[in-house]
């Protein structure tokens, strides 16, 4: 009576929160406790009965137990086949949305990455003539130490926006690019002309040219680099 | 393009506050007035003060933590084209992380 007590405290304990998913391991554990003596087994399997009862509304008594038992596994069955094409079907489409979601970020990336790193974007030849600008002595001597570059004003008043043209000519690409560099106290103007050619070889952009139009009254060219 | 004669960064700042308080007031105002509308009482005139006393309280919040987040983003991104001295994507990039990084560590 004690050890039946005991394993209907269990049951009811296991029979607690996920009380369906259980019921399947209670009457496994149930099943598997036939070889045991009767009597307390008839405790236990009568108290697990009255646990299962509130969720399943079965009688209590041996026989129509392990029928019900046995009847409960049928309708598992027959209802997980058609839960399984359900599930299935829901998987397949998560899958699908998954997978968009991962094509559409890849193309993000990879559209960024071209843009700030890749040598052919115009945002890092910009940067790059601009830093040659900045090491010539020429440049220093006539606009000061500090320079600061801009590209082209949009309508909201940023000036990312750098002006640049893409050709071929004999099967290989060329870009210019135009933008302007300000001494910050000479305030003197300038526009510098940059145009690279694509090397085949390396697949990279190398600079043809790099001259700054000067902004003053006689007007004055400086060539930064030449290599044409 | 000589239209910008002065040098647009300063002024930038007050341009993006105004602009994202702006776009944050009708978004709000739209959204709160469906809502307000929607959370009344049944009526028409109850609807109805329902959905401008959301407006009323709820859109100038909305609007001024736009302008909060617009008039940050554009200090700093105006100070980096200081600091550095020419405008790039970087510029933004990095104005946006900080943006980010400052309100977050707010609340």
């Amino acid at each position: 009576q004690g050890g039946g007590r005991l394993q209907a405290s269990l049951a009811r304990w296991l029979l607690g929160p996920p009380g369906w998913a259980l019921q399947g391991t209670v009457t496994g554990l149930c099943l598997r406790w036939r070889p045991q003596p009767a009597p307390p087994l008839r405790a236990a399997r009568q108290s697990i009965g009255t646990q299962a009862g509130g969720l399943r509304a079965e009688k209590p008594g041996d026989d129509s137990k392990s029928v019900s038992v046995q009847r409960g596994r049928k309708d598992e069955t027959v209802l997980s086949a058609a839960q399984k094409v359900k599930e299935a079907g829901r998987d397949f489409t998560y899958f699908i949305v998954v997978l968009v979601g991962i094509g559409v970020t890849g193309g993000l990336f990879y559209v960024i990455f071209k843009e700030l790193f890749s040598s052919s974007s115009p945002s890092k030849i910009y940067g790059d003539a601009l830093k040659k600008c900045r090491s010539h002595p020429e440049i220093i001597g006539l606009f000061g130490e500090s320079i600061k570059g801009y590209g082209e004003a949009t309508r909201r008043g940023r000036r990312q926006f750098v002006s640049h043209i893409e050709y071929v000519k004999d099967g290989l690409k060329y870009m210019r690019l135009k933008f302007y560099i300000e001494g910050f106290e000479s305030g003197k103007r300038g526009t510098v002309h940059v145009e690279v050619k694509e090397n085949p070889e390396k697949g990279r952009f190398e600079v043809r040219y790099i001259f700054v139009d000067v902004d003053t009254y006689p007007r004055r060219t400086i060539v930064v680099e030449d290599n044409r | 393009m000589e239209e910008y004669a002065r040098e647009p960064c300063p002024w930038r700042i007050v341009d993006d506050c105004g602009g994202a308080f702006t776009m944050g007031a009708i978004g709000g105002g739209i959204f709160q007035a469906i809502k307000g509308f929607r959370n009344s009482p049944v009526g028409v005139n109850h609807r109805l003060r329902g959905s401008l006393t959301a407006i009323k309280t709820r859109a100038p919040q909305l609007g001024g933590s736009f302008a909060v987040w617009g008039g940050l983003f554009s200090m700093i991104d105006c100070s980096m084209v200081r600091v550095r001295g020419k405008e790039d994507p970087w510029n933004s990039i990095t104005s946006g992380a900080l943006t980010g990084a400052i309100l977050a560590a707010r609340s």
